[in-house]
């Protein structure tokens, strides 16, 4: 079955599964995207007519954002249902926003618990968005997803940790929005605090300049150069001395999840430890790098 | 006999993703294995899930005789209808 379409039917049972748990869940990105959001394409028949149609989102993963105080007997749940725990929330990313599952027949589910951008409570963020929601089927299966402008939002805020500007999600959900939809998306920001987010999507980062997160904000837009620029700009973003500190010792953790990915089982001991070697050496050759650029005056 | 989707099943048609693609992925959720429909399955798919009469809308679609595409036809319905992916309306 195409990846593509197993994503569809991989919301369907997600929701199924929610609903016998009693789950808050809503469907993001992917085929929860409403048509309004969606690109356009024109295809051309053999005969040479002309059809235009909304270009089709093509997934890799089933997205959903859970209600926080749910993720865990959601994620139960999940497990019941032959769903298995890839990466967690603490090894998906560096905003701990979202744990990956497999299923064997139905491929990946991506589980957020929050959304990166969003500053406000993750569970009062969450009741806003279940407030607005409505019910749309996919698969031909009921599922709950945001409303329409809630989803813009989403959208942009997914495109400012993937190029910003250049993100195709940015021309549909921005630059090709109305006066009074770019007037509402900016709204719906500082009702979410998600304001600096958006504006690195948006291109107006330096609107927030004096902002502590503007710096890991500029990363994911530019591009990541070094993993230790990457601490670095989430040092200054995280707030409070024991919130970084943490960080900092997390910094040269291994990273389980991945290394068992990339092995194809789970690591052994030696492995992890051969693994923070391989850290320690490349977090020494980034401190050289940064130490030759600070005296040649590069930055 | 008119069919409908029970409330369990969901189903995704290949031009979801690709316009020329009429292929028919249907399953039980949340634990299911999924079927793939393709030609005059998908079609006979697409009629039931309509809540049309299945085998005259074949028929028509094929320009077959609807006596003689009857047995076929129903014995595919009933086998749906056993694999949960169908319900019979009863109205």
């Amino acid at each position: 079955m195409p990846t593509a379409l197993r994503v569809h039917l991989a919301h369907a049972c997600v929701q199924a599964i929610a609903d016998a748990v009693g789950a808050d869940v809503l469907h993001i990105k992917g085929p929860a995207v409403n048509a309004a959001l969606l690109g356009v394409q024109t295809i051309t028949e053999a005969d040479g007519t002309q059809i235009t149609r909304r270009m089709p989102r093509l997934s890799t993963d089933a997205d959903v954002l859970v209600r926080p105080s749910h993720v865990a007997s959601f994620l139960r749940a999940l497990h019941e249902h032959e769903w298995v725990t890839v990466t967690r929330f603490e090894t998906g990313s560096a905003f701990e926003h979202a744990a990956s599952l497999w299923h064997d027949r139905l491929g990946y589910v991506d589980v957020h618990r929050r959304f990166p951008g969003i500053t406000i409570h993750p569970e009062d963020a969450f009741d806003r968005l279940w407030q607005r929601r409505h019910s749309t089927p996919i698969a031909h299966y009921p599922c709950q997803l945001p409303a329409v402008a809630d989803q813009r939002l989403i959208l942009l805020l997914h495109a400012a940790r993937s190029g910003g500007l250049v993100h195709h999600d940015t021309d549909v959900a921005w630059t090709r929005a109305s006066a009074e939809e770019r007037e509402q998306t900016l709204a719906l920001a500082s009702e979410f605090g998600a304001d600096v987010a958006l504006a690195a999507a948006t291109g107006r980062l330096d609107d927030f300049a004096d902002d502590p997160t503007t710096p890991l904000w500029r990363l994911f837009v530019d591009g990541v150069p070094g993993r230790l620029d990457e601490w670095r700009a989430r040092i200054r973003a995280t707030p409070g001395l024991g919130g970084r500190l943490r960080l900092v010792a997390r910094s040269l953790l291994v990273n389980t999840d991945h290394l068992g990915m990339a092995l194809g089982r789970p690591p052994r001991p030696t492995e992890v430890v051969v693994e923070y070697g391989r850290r320690v050496g490349r977090l020494t050759g980034e401190l050289v790098r940064l130490a030759v650029r600070s005296r040649r005056g590069d930055r | 006999m008119r069919y409908a989707v029970p409330p369990n099943v969901a189903w995704v048609v290949g031009s979801e993703v690709d316009a020329y693609d009429e292929t028919i992925y249907v399953m039980r959720v949340p634990d299911g294995l999924p079927a793939i429909l393709t030609g005059i399955a998908a079609e006979i798919w697409l009629e039931a899930a309509g809540g049309h009469d299945v085998v005259p809308a074949i028929a028509a679609l094929t320009g077959e005789d609807p006596a003689l595409i009857a047995p076929d036809t129903e014995a595919f319905l009933a086998d749906l209808v056993t694999r949960g992916l169908l319900a019979v309306r009863n109205d």
